[in-house]
């Protein structure tokens, strides 16, 4: 099946319009409701553990009733060597004021293949906030549509990703803005060693009737290594006058004076490398409130070096 | 609460006039192995180009129109006229001798006093053939060679046009190309000698006059080691009721350590269909520019390509696109970087209103080997209205670590601020807007001769007049 498909293709000689899978999977889907006025202050954490030759799959809906709020912690790690997949769906449906933060870290095996399906609405003032970390994965695809249908809805868009040896992300981000003044910010950083590839889409669309809408993409693609692929396609669609729309990305080495600056102060450049390589993943990291999350990460990045 | 800007249709009287065809001769609508091998008869083709036509023919039939950009619809080819001989045609180098109504077409739009006061040398079009060609003596002396291609393929560069014709593009490369690689009829040859340097630009003007008619001329230039060369391309056609189609094709190669400046204020009627095809390859140390204005058509695919071949090759790209009412423009640029050391840089802005559509769509490829390769994209979008669209597309794709790229776009409105200033200068509002987009379509005027760089300002104040707030 074709997924991860970009609203305004184009040529397709440069194979970035859609991916390819082979199978779906099954699985259940959970209903979650945060009633009216409702903060949940601890993270709902969900910690997936692969094992060998099981595949899974199951799915989210969220409902957040107006002027709730809730973070949800979604840890996806697997056994050392093994060989599995996992697909998992996400709906959410942030009502008047309503706030959802998803967290998603992968931390799977370099034989996991793994499918992230994310569909949602922000209704008036609602906000989405995702944060995405993806530190392994022999596959790893992304797809995230985001409907900011009333006015003043928000999405944040937080990636970070280390890819190394022969691990592939495949990213297609959309945001819809529909209401008006709807804000959405996406953030990427990523560093590419060894033959990763890596192709992230983002498409910022704003439909007519989205006045007074701001839309900003950015990313930031530190190549490490001597087979990458990085493919990137960033694309705004506007069809309303009164709007403001950004998109910049900064693809390659690091910057000679930097280097220069590093070197001159006794540190290897092959130190300098890893130090920034990190300082991109710390980054998206930092941005994630929880302590045990982020040690997590830190633990899982010391242990692959 | 904000106000509104209304913005009229370009007045095209300039361009829109239109010469009876009654007396041209054509050949029957649609396309077939026989009108194919008709226009290789009327061309007295060597033997190679006719086959070659036949086959681009067969690739043609084989192809699916693209399925990524603008709808194309409302182009039939089962009725379009893929050759028009003028009546009364043979080519001429003197303005004096070409046919009382084709001369007056091309002096209406101002080509022979172009000719006079700017350029080293002029080739007219006028439907499917060359109606004029000259050059300036000196340049013929510095070895300079412009001429029609038809003619120059029967002569001594023969061979090197068999060498190079089509290898830039082949037919495969699209289901345009490949039409255009059946029917192909007219268009410049130029060869400049290394170390030449073509002080004052070359111009080849393609004007399509018969409804229904399609245009199909081929630009082929080669540009030597270490020799400059400026060329433009411009074109126009009335406005007919029924699909007029361009599908031309231009073919540059940029030798070792040469220059070439290849600019197009493109302005065709808004019935046309603009789905040509321009690439060029830049040998080491060698460097394309491309300057393209984009005012006409009624559909456009347009996305020069540069394949930096060599070493410390380089391009730039400078455009600009303005889509009006009933307008969708797609534009944009392609860059291959194939070699080391090779450097590009994009820089458009895109203008729409009156429910026009524009889109920029570019790629950026760097294979590789073309490590130590940098290339910096700048797109801007301006929206004059809320029932047009503005679209960007830019495509990177990177093979190698050892390269620098950066990639920046904006879309949004004129800022009220700036025209509040200009207006409190005792400027009116339809000045001052019209000004502001000037302004922000400089990065292709202060590219162009100042007399084309007038005629694009024109067109944009053209396109702002009756803008109110």
């Amino acid at each position: 099946m074709k997924i991860n498909t970009i609203p305004s293709p184009t040529w397709n000689w440069l194979q970035m319009n859609e991916v390819i899978v082979l199978d779906d999977l099954d699985g259940e889907e959970q209903k979650i409701e945060i009633k009216e006025n409702q903060n949940v202050l601890e993270p709902l954490r969900m910690k997936i553990r692969l094992e060998e030759e099981k595949d899974g799959a199951n799915g989210f809906d969220f409902r957040l009733e107006p002027k709730s709020s809730l973070t949800v912690i979604m840890n996806l790690t697997s056994e050392i060597g093994i060989k599995a997949k996992y697909l998992n769906k996400i709906k959410y449906l942030c009502k008047e004021g309503a706030k959802l933060t998803l967290i998603q870290v992968l931390m799977a095996g370099d034989k996991v293949e793994v499918f992230h399906d994310i569909d949602g609405v922000c209704e008036s003032k609602g906000e989405f906030h995702l944060i995405q970390l993806v530190l392994g994965g022999k596959t790893t695809n992304i797809n995230c549509q985001n409907d900011l249908v009333g006015k003043e809805g928000r999405a944040t868009i937080d990636l970070g990703y280390l890819l190394k040896k022969k691990e592939k992300l495949d990213v297609n981000y959309v945001v819809n803005h529909i209401g008006k003044k709807t804000t959405c910010d996406i953030d990427v950083n990523g560093v590419l060693k060894d033959e990763a590839h890596k192709l992230f889409r983002g498409t910022i669309d704003f439909k007519k009737g989205a006045s007074g809408s701001v839309g900003s993409e950015m990313e930031d693609v530190l190549l490490m290594g001597e087979d990458i692929v990085n493919q990137s396609l960033p694309v705004i669609l506007c069809s309303e006058e009164d709007v403001e729309g950004n998109h910049g990305a900064s693809i390659g080495e690091l910057n000679e004076d930097l280097m220069f600056y590093m070197k001159s102060r006794g540190i290897p450049e092959e130190q300098v490398y890893e130090t920034m390589a990190r300082a991109r993943i710390d980054v998206i990291k930092n941005k994630i409130v929880d302590e045990e999350t982020r040690k997590l990460v830190d633990e899982y990045l010391e242990q692959i070096g | 609460m904000k106000e509104k800007t209304y913005v009229d249709d370009i007045d095209r009287s300039l361009y829109d006039f239109r010469n009876e065809d009654k007396d041209a001769y054509k050949l029957e609508e649609g396309l077939t192995p026989e009108i194919v091998s008709k226009i290789s008869e009327e061309k007295k083709d060597p033997e190679w180009m006719k086959e070659f036509r036949l086959k681009s023919l067969e690739i043609y039939n084989e192809m699916e129109i693209p399925d990524w950009g603008p709808s194309i619809d409302g182009l039939d080819m089962d009725h379009i006229l893929t050759y028009v001989r003028p009546k009364d045609n043979k080519m001429q180098n003197k303005w004096e001798d070409v046919p009382e109504e084709i001369k007056d077409t091309f002096t209406k739009l101002g080509i022979p006093q172009a000719e006079h006061k700017s350029l080293a040398g002029v080739g007219a079009q006028y439907d499917s053939e060359l109606v004029y060609h000259n050059v300036k003596d000196e340049v013929v002396a510095q070895g300079v060679v412009y001429s029609d291609l038809e003619s120059a393929m029967q002569g001594e560069y023969g061979e090197m046009i068999q060498k190079h014709f089509m290898k830039l593009v082949p037919p495969k490369d699209h289901k345009f190309a490949a039409l255009h690689g059946a029917v192909w009829s007219g268009g410049s040859f130029v060869y400049v000698p290394p170390k030449v340097h073509v002080e004052i630009p070359l111009q080849s003007y393609f004007r399509l006059n018969a409804a229904g008619a399609g245009q199909f001329e081929h630009t082929l230039i080669i540009v030597d080691e270490g020799a400059y060369l400026h060329f433009i391309e411009g074109c126009s056609a009335p406005k007919y009721n029924v699909a007029n189609l361009h599908a031309g094709c231009v073919e540059l190669y940029v030798g070792k350590n040469a220059t070439l400046r290849y600019s197009t204020i493109e302005n065709w009627s808004k019935n046309m269909y603009n789905l040509n095809t321009k690439r060029a390859k830049v040998e080491e140390g060698g460097k394309i520019e491309w300057v393209s204005g984009s005012f006409g058509s009624h559909v456009s695919y347009l996305y020069p390509m540069s394949i930096l071949n060599g070493a410390n090759a380089r391009c730039e790209f400078s455009g600009v696109t303005f889509a009006g009412k009933g307008q969708n423009l797609d534009t944009g640029t392609k860059v291959l970087h194939n070699a080391p050391n090779t450097s590009s840089y994009i820089n458009t802005r895109s203008i729409s209103k009156d429910g026009g559509i524009s889109t920029f769509r570019s790629s950026v490829v760097v294979a590789k080997k073309a490590k130590g390769s940098k290339a910096a994209v700048s797109c801007q979008s301006l929206m004059l209205d809320d029932i047009s669209r503005s679209d960007t597309i830019p495509a990177m794709d990177i093979r190698t670590k050892d390269c620098d790229i950066g990639h920046e776009a904006k879309i949004g409105r004129i800022s009220d601020e700036t025209v509040f200033y200009l207006m409190s200068r005792g400027m009116s509002e339809e000045d001052a807007r019209a000004l502001i987009v000037s302004g922000f379509a400089d990065n292709v005027g202060k590219e162009l001769p100042l007399e084309y760089a007038v005629e694009m300002n024109n067109l944009i104040r053209l396109e702002m007049k009756g803008s109110i707030g």
